[in-house]
């Protein structure tokens, strides 16, 4: 769980173009560690915040749209997972907002979202979001646009999104790492579609092991750079929620790679440019791009989203 | 008939008031009388009152004086001076010869009249260092390093723990104009930044300019590091060699033909990744880790007759990154290299007119591969100058002299060419982006001397800079998208855009006594090339750009005044300096900009331009001569920037703002066998830009920065010690073993602050912590040199 900051760090500059910074970075990290003699914990007065809401909203084809309402903290904050726990507790009015009204309407129909807390989190097996504003009107369609409305503390924040369509890997496969081929990592081959500009993203989840689709680490694209060609896209396994209580990963795992013996479901999602161009920001730049009209940070996001058949892992031949 | 005798003395003293009042030019050059080697920055001057001149790379001296009766003195650290009667009543060349000073006698003080440049030279925040200087300050792992020392110099700051990026009174790292021999060093660093490419075994003079810069130079904004080599012995053949802990060296010199030509090469190497294999087992994060750097550098020097002089030098230098380890999923590799060649004519017209011709070719390269199984990418960049100039200087009289000259650079900039690919396929990231400028200069200065307590030295520069074809000028929607909705295509030659560059520039200097003076400058500078940053911190990566169509040239200000005064037969010299700059057109990196889709777009539109000013007082006590030698240097300064990108517009502190920069260098000469240095330096924290927040998107945490730069990294200090055992010297063979102590105390300076978030896998508590990473512990080395004479 450690360094969990240090990992998104790291994917961030993983991804896509950010492979420059990344290198620079290893090897000043390398060079670092080479001559590094030692680091110490230190206070540091971080001086005062916003607080502002962080709104991060899906709706994908087939589901539901739920959306999950907290605030930023300071830095420092120390935060209690247990929410059997008064400090655990007294988290849910802290960083969750539990009085918000949501809605989401795509052009006919308008969705309400129910304010609802996950039963798991008084077991301390939940996943994150354990608070979150759920719908059950509107289904996503491919093609759909969505309009989100929240309105928190008589402040209106609105947002829209698109569904877009799906796309299918033509081909999956393994590629075994070759110091130990214990492990692997998934190959994806995607035809891009030159007419239009497409953004991609993949996520991966281990039947039996995981509880949630995790985001794989260097799988987010825009096609500037294959449009219109053959993009073979390679699945690291990402790394679990800092934020979910679950603990499903064995001692032998390898960061970023699969193991021999799993059963893994890739989701292969499109969006629209409004979310990509927040995701990308989010891990490429210093200023982030939400496309929430309104002074919130987040995202309202949807999702054309393609759930693979099971791949398993199996030994190499 | 009385009138007629009235007449006739009227006469007699008319005439005698002309010849009393003929001036004659003195002129020569000064050579080392053992190798032959033109001796650079040597004092030559009259001293009845005091007027004279140094020498230059060449060796060259030339000055003005009214007939009569003086006592001509040549005197140059580490040699006998040398005094000599002239009857000045026409032109003159006096030729000197000077002999290595011969070793003091344990308790006795030679006391020799110093040289009083300090308060003599017009030029405020000027500062010669002698190479004999440099080689006495304790260095890390036994490796001498001139910018080391030059960051140890009032108004010059050091970019950070065992970085070789200075910063010169608020100017950026690419502030600095660094010339070896008159060309270009693009990346003076070695190993990315913890040595610098100049060898010591090779420098024979060092000079940085940080205010009042004169008109012969220019192109940069905040200082110029000038670095000539030395000329091959004439005479006899010599060898140095020196092992190190990490690094060797090797330095041979002699006569290609006796008295007329020679030839020297220095070659260094490092070795780290070889001495630290033993020692890394087989899990370790260091294993597949080649790390090292080289370099050589070559002089040849040619006497063609009295009045010509031909020398050909280059430099080749070299650091290779590698780490690819079985036990890790990615590997990565990454090189830079400078490389230049220079080829010099001087000619000695006669004595009052000198010429200085050169032709040079600088090129730096770096190229960086990184791979994680199937994905990989290759980057590279790439800047070479091809530069032709031409200095004549002209000294009519006394009062006046006067340099003029001109020069043509062809810039080639290629700033990124990448390739990546994701398995089977190549991304398709457009062809390499190429920049083409060309740069004309044209400069002329006039040195006054107006009453002997007034000189002033003027001058304008003017800089015809231009971009040019061929080059694809693309129109983006915008700066985050970055996508190209436009193009124009400039063909090959065709001008881009052009600037038409004026700099003025003027020195002043009033003579208050022999001993003390008061100077004052104000400076115009202009900089059409451009060092973006893709991180905080100075590294090989960072990309040389031109001035462009949307980049307009860096623009400096810079008004400096000082007190400068001289004690005890100018061996202490003191000064207090006072500046003010106010720059336009600085460049940092849009933070707004996307810097993945840049690559297939213009680079410049990744960059923004602001404002900064920098104000401050520098105060240097400098002791130049006897057993013990030093200097102690104070910097008070303050440095902000603004840019509407940044804070809505609102100022903020550089990163490179310090309150307090304070560096003590003594050194000891015990007797003849010892010799003792010690360095410590202060300086108040850098400027940092902190995380006040997070927030959770998708089950993780995300940074939110506050005010840029508002936070303050902890005080740096640090203590230096080195001794130098000289364990024999015969005429043929000495060697001497250096020991030193990088960080005596064990201090633990900061040099970044990392975070993580700490949850064990028992604790349902998330907290994010803070680290100080610290580089350097207490770091003893010793290295061991030896001298074939």
């Amino acid at each position: 769980m450690k360094n969990k900051i240090n990992r998104a760090i790291s994917r961030r500059l993983f991804s896509s173009g950010g492979v420059i910074v990344s290198s620079i970075l290893i090897i000043s990290v390398l060079m670092m560690f080479i001559i590094t003699s030692c680091s110490q914990e230190i206070a540091i007065d971080t001086g005062e915040y916003t607080k502002r809401p962080v709104i991060e909203g899906y709706i994908e084809n087939g589901s539901s749209p739920w959306v999950c309402l907290t605030y930023n903290q300071a830095f420092f904050t120390e935060i209690n997972l247990d929410f059997t726990t008064p400090e655990g507790m007294s988290l849910l009015t802290e960083l969750f907002i539990t009085d918000a009204t949501v809605f989401v309407s795509d052009g006919s129909t308008v969705d309400t979202l129910q304010f609802m807390i996950d039963p798991a989190i008084l077991e301390g097996n939940y996943v994150w979001p354990p608070v979150k504003y759920q719908g059950n009107k509107i289904v996503g369609q491919v093609g759909g646009t969505y309009n989100l409305t929240v309105i928190i503390d008589d402040e209106t924040y609105t947002a829209y999104t698109t569904i877009t369509t799906p796309v299918i890997p033509d081909s999956i496969w393994l590629e075994y790492d070759k110091a130990n081929e214990k492990y692997c990592w998934i190959h994806a081959m995607i035809q891009d579609n030159a007419a239009t500009a497409d953004y991609y993203n993949c996520f991966a989840k281990r039947l039996g092991r995981d509880n949630y689709f995790s985001e794989c680490s260097n799988c987010l694209w825009d096609d500037t750079y294959f449009n219109g060609m053959a993009f073979e896209a390679i699945a690291y396994r990402g790394s679990s929620s800092l934020f979910s209580m679950d603990t499903v990963n064995a001692a032998d795992d390898k960061f970023g790679a699969f193991t021999v013996g799993d059963t893994v479901q890739l989701k292969v999602v499109t969006m629209d440019e409004g979310s990509f161009r927040f995701w990308q920001s989010l891990l490429n730049s210093s200023v982030v791009h939400s496309n929430i009209d309104g002074d919130a940070i987040g995202v309202w996001c949807g999702y054309g989203a393609y759930y693979t058949e099971p791949v398993i892992c199996v030994e190499k031949p | 008939m009385s009138k007629k005798i009235i007449y006739i003395l009227l006469l007699l003293l008319f005439i005698a008031e002309t010849v009393y009042c003929q001036t004659f030019t003195v002129s020569g050059t000064v050579i080392d009388g053992g190798n032959k080697m033109f001796l650079t920055g040597a004092n030559v001057y009259l001293q009845e009152n005091l007027n004279g001149a140094s020498s230059d790379v060449d060796g060259f001296y030339s000055f003005k004086e009214k007939s009569g009766t003086y006592t001509l003195v040549c005197l140059f650290m580490g040699y006998d001076t040398v005094r000599q009667k002239i009857v000045l009543n026409k032109d003159l060349q006096v030729n000197f010869k000077l002999k290595e000073a011969a070793v003091a006698v344990e308790g006795v003080e030679i006391k020799v009249q110093r040289e009083d440049k300090n308060v003599r030279s017009t030029q405020v925040g000027t500062i010669e260092l002698p190479i004999k200087q440099i080689e006495k300050i304790p260095v890390m792992f036994g490796e001498k390093d001139i910018i080391k020392t030059i960051q140890l110099l009032p108004g010059i700051q050091a970019g950070g723990e065992g970085n070789n990026a200075f910063y010169v009174r608020g100017g950026g790292a690419d502030q600095n104009l660094i010339l070896i021999d008159g060309a270009t060093v693009y990346n003076p660093s070695h190993a990315a930044g913890f040595f610098s490419v100049f060898n010591a075994d090779v420098i024979n003079s060092a000079e940085i300019i940080k205010g009042g810069m004169p008109p012969e130079y220019g192109g940069r904004m905040s200082s110029v590091l000038n670095i000539t080599t030395l000329d091959g012995d004439m005479d006899s053949y010599k060898a140095k060699a020196g092992i190190g802990l990490l690094s060797s060296h090797a330095q041979v010199e002699g006569p290609i033909q006796r008295g007329k030509s020679s030839f020297n090469i220095a070659a260094r190497r490092t070795y780290a990744d070889v001495i630290l294999r033993p020692f890394v087992n087989g899990s370790s994060m260091l294993k597949g880790l080649q790390c090292y750097f080289y370099d050589i550098n070559g002089k040849l020097a040619f006497r063609l007759s009295e009045n010509d002089n031909i020398t050909a030098s280059f430099y080749h230098g070299k650091d290779v990154f590698n780490f690819n380890s079985d036990l890790q999923t990615f590997s990565c590799n990454m090189n830079w290299q400078n490389t230049l060649g220079v080829i010099r004519w001087n000619h000695i017209f006669n004595k009052r007119l000198y010429l200085d011709v050169s032709a040079n070719v600088t090129n730096y390269q770096l190229n960086v591969g990184g791979y994680e199984q199937a994905y990989n990418m290759t980057y590279s960049s790439a800047v070479t100058d091809y530069t032709g100039k031409a200095d004549l200087t002209y000294s009519p009289d006394t009062n006046n002299a006067v340099k003029f000259g001109v020069s043509y650079t062809h810039h080639v900039f290629s700033p990124t060419a990448l390739q990546v690919a994701s398995g089977s396929t190549q991304f398709n990231t457009g062809d390499p982006q190429y920049y083409y400028a060309r740069d004309i200069i044209g400069y002329v200065q006039h040195d006054l001397h107006v009453t002997p307590w007034l000189e002033v030295l003027y001058g304008l520069r003017y800089n015809y800079f231009a971009q040019t074809g061929p080059f694809t000028r693309y129109v983006i929607d915008n700066v985050f998208n970055m996508e190209n909705v436009d193009s124009t295509y400039y063909k090959k030659g065709e001008t881009v855009k052009a600037y038409n560059l004026f700099e003025p520039r003027i020195n002043i200097r009033f003579q208050l006594a022999a001993d003390k003076s008061i100077k004052a400058s104000y400076t115009l500078n202009r900089q059409c090339l451009n060092l973006a940053a893709l991180m905080d911190i100075s590294l090989p990566t960072d990309i040389w750009l031109p001035s462009t169509d949307l980049l307009t040239p860096q623009l400096c200000h810079q008004f400096s005044t000082g007190y400068f005064q001289n004690f005890k037969d100018n061996t202490i010299e003191t000064s207090f300096e006072v500046y003010y700059k106010k720059m336009k057109y600085m460049l940092d990196v849009n933070p707004d900009a996307n810097i993945i889709s840049i690559f297939q777009t213009n680079l410049d539109y990744g960059f923004i331009s602001g404002t900064g000013q920098s104000y401050g007082m520098e105060l240097f006590v400098n002791k130049t001569a006897g057993k013990f030698t030093g200097w102690v240097a104070y910097t008070l300064s303050w440095t902000t920037r603004n840019f509407d990108e940044i804070m809505n517009g609102e100022t903020f502190y550089a990163r490179y703002d310090r309150r307090h920069d304070v560096s003590i260098m003594l050194n000891y000469e015990l007797n003849d066998k010892w010799d003792f240095s010690t360095v410590w330096v202060f300086s108040s924290g850098n400027a940092a830009t902190i995380p006040n927040a997070f927030y959770i998107i998708n089950g993780n945490m995300y940074i939110e920065y506050g005010e840029h730069n508002a936070w303050r990294m902890p005080d740096y200090h640090r203590l230096d010690i080195s001794a130098t055992w000289k364990i024999f010297d015969t005429k043929h063979l000495a060697g001497d073993l250096n020991f030193s102590v990088y960080n005596v105390y064990n201090r633990k300076n900061p040099y970044i602050v990392s975070y993580t978030v700490d949850r064990s896998s028992d604790s349902n508590i998330i907290k994010v912590k803070a680290y100080q990473i610290s580089l350097f512990p207490v770091l003893p080395s010793v290295s061991f040199n030896m001298q074939f004479k």
